[in-house]
């Protein structure tokens, strides 16, 4: 293995260690999913089953959309060219040594 | 950057897209019951125009120009063809935005897919183990590049059997010379 190989495997390690994170995050999240679903049927009477559906609903549809964000979010650490260009040309004046793995 | 950066990153990154949603969330959730959306449909009736405005705006972030150079800049902007070039830029998101929803309903509905959270958990999961799928390739793809592009390099040369094929078939002209 030369050098370049080297500095690619671990710029790979480094992008699956990002990947991860983001899975880490993703795991959060559904647990304080699960989390809020369980609480809402403990803490509000039996009398609310109607509320506590739609609250449940709603809390879904939110936690469904952060799902997808981080999903797309972990694409990104592989395909960089897909992050907001904006973002990456006002990083041109402070350049990072792992900019592409920034928003 | 390090890992920690990288995890507040994220974090605060998270939070602020999360508050975006929460208000589109609560603002569809209110439309739909407005409307007179039963419970059971509500989630996906507000969930799959949100997430194809989602799809539609990194479509748009992915197609940006790259370069300061590309970007024109806008200096009349507060003209009446800005505002109206600007209004149809929405109109036009909106549209395509509906035209998708719509398709999607359809094919919810199509596959008997648009009620029973069961059903739509699945459906969350085959999303879920395409995206792995994709990260697997292109983690593969990072690791065996040569190989997977000597791999695709074959499979297009079998694709391109009828081409092949026409290949072995003497040339046109060659047939008039005989006349």
């Amino acid at each position: 293995m030369n050098g370049d190989d080297k500095a690619e495997f671990i710029s790979l390690c480094r992008k699956v260690g990002f990947a991860l994170l983001r899975l880490v995050f993703l795991a959060m999240f559904l647990a304080a999913h699960y989390g809020l679903n369980i609480a809402l049927r403990l803490v509000l009477p039996s009398n609310m089953t109607k509320f506590v559906e739609l609250a449940q609903i709603m809390i879904g549809v939110i936690f469904l959309l952060i799902y997808a964000y981080l999903a797309w979010d972990m694409v990104t650490v592989f395909m960089p060219r897909l992050k907001r260009p904006i973002l990456q040309m006002a990083r041109v004046s402070e350049p990072d040594e792992n900019d592409e793995l920034q928003d | 950057m390090n890992y920690k950066t990288e995890f507040y990153s994220i974090f605060e990154r998270t939070l602020r897209v999360g508050a975006t949603f929460v208000a589109l969330s609560v603002g569809g959730c209110l439309i739909g019951l407005a409307l007179g959306v039963s419970p059971r449909e509500l989630g996906v009736a507000v969930a799959v125009p949100i997430l194809w405005l989602f799809a539609i705006s990194r479509v748009f972030v992915a197609a940006m120009p790259r370069t300061p150079s590309e970007a024109k800049p806008i200096t009349k902007s507060a003209t009446a063809l800005f505002f109206s070039l600007a209004a149809m830029f929405v109109a036009g998101i909106g549209a395509i935005d509906f035209a998708l929803s719509g398709a999607t309903f359809s094919f919810l509905r199509l596959h008997n897919l648009s009620s029973g959270s069961y059903r739509i958990s699945a459906t969350c999961g085959e999303i879920c183990a395409s995206v792995l799928l994709v990260l697997t390739a292109l983690a593969l793809r990072e690791v065996f590049g040569d190989l997977a592009t000597a791999l695709t390099v074959v499979i297009l040369r079998i694709l391109r059997w009828p081409t092949l094929l026409a290949d072995a078939v003497p040339p046109l002209h060659k047939l008039q010379h005989h006349r």
